[in-house]
């Protein structure tokens, strides 16, 4: 798969499950991926969730998809977006947000992207990878 | 949902993305639970996989199940086991593997997760984060 493959997959494949560290303890959880393309990955969250304290205090984080015997992991390290524009269309599509905007303003809302993730495909309909060998990984 | 029905969701729903730290990164990928009882939660693979390297250096790991709305997560320390008789049963019930291990088992990896769970589900998305001992 090249990158817009891989873009493709993950718009119609957006179930994420996001990887980050807390100390030296891993946590994982089920994530809906807001956007994919060229210019990032987007998710948000509510600023008072653990994952959100996590990714502030450590940004590395890895995404794991799958879909149809295809998986797709991509690493690398959030940014933070603060953009209120992004935090409003957002909001919209994330309803379940405005009684907790309402309270506490635009803050509620946490939003970061990823950029330039480093990604690698695994397919389980081909044959299993050669042990020894290195992944590939493709930007982007 | 208590201790029995996690154990009876992830038996039905097995593939957890289990999620481990490399350093200070964290990494995640699709990993099967060959079987989730009293006992702990088991997991294999082999040793030359990356994933089996991050949790010798550093067992910590969380597991996360997801299915029908409502999400399981286990986490906890991971232990290495070297238990001959598992790893055959393994084997004998992942054929798959068979090509792998035909000569040896030294280089399967099985792993026991005994941790700590919490659920979430869509219905319910504003319950508090509680934690039940697998």
């Amino acid at each position: 798969m090249d990158k817009k493959e891989i873009l493709d997959f993950i718009t119609k494949n957006p179930t994420a499950y996001l990887a980050t560290v807390e100390g030296k303890k891993p946590h994982v959880r089920a994530m809906g991926t807001y956007r994919a393309d060229e210019n990032g990955i987007i998710f948000s969250m509510q600023t008072p969730k653990d994952v959100y304290k996590q990714l502030v205090k450590n940004p590395e984080t890895e995404l794991c998809y799958f879909a149809n015997g295809v998986q797709i992991r991509v690493s690398g390290r959030m940014q933070q977006v603060t953009d209120i524009a992004l935090k409003k269309e957002i909001t919209e599509k994330r309803p379940f947000y405005k009684p907790g905007v309402e309270k506490d303003g635009w803050d509620y809302v946490g939003a970061f992207i990823l950029k330039n993730g480093k990604a690698t495909v695994m397919d389980m309909k081909g044959p299993p990878s050669p042990v020894g060998v290195p992944k590939t990984y493709i930007t982007l | 949902m208590d201790k029995k029905e996690i154990l009876a969701f992830i038996t039905e729903n097995p593939i957890s993305y289990l999620a481990t730290v490399d350093g200070n990164k964290a990494r995640v990928r699709g990993m099967e639970t060959f079987r989730a009882d009293e006992k702990g939660l088991i997991f294999y693979t082999s040793k030359t996989k990356n994933v089996f390297k991050q949790i010798a250096k550093n067992p910590e790991v969380e597991a996360c199940y997801f299915a029908k709305g409502t999400q399981v997560r286990v986490r906890g320390k991971m232990e290495i086991l070297e238990d001959p008789a598992l790893k055959k049963e393994i084997v004998d019930k992942r054929p798959f593997l068979k090509p792998m291990y035909e000569v040896s088992y030294g280089g399967m990896a099985v792993m026991r997760l005994k941790g700590k769970a919490t659920t979430w589900s869509m219905q319910d998305m504003a319950a508090p984060t509680t934690f039940i001992d697998l």
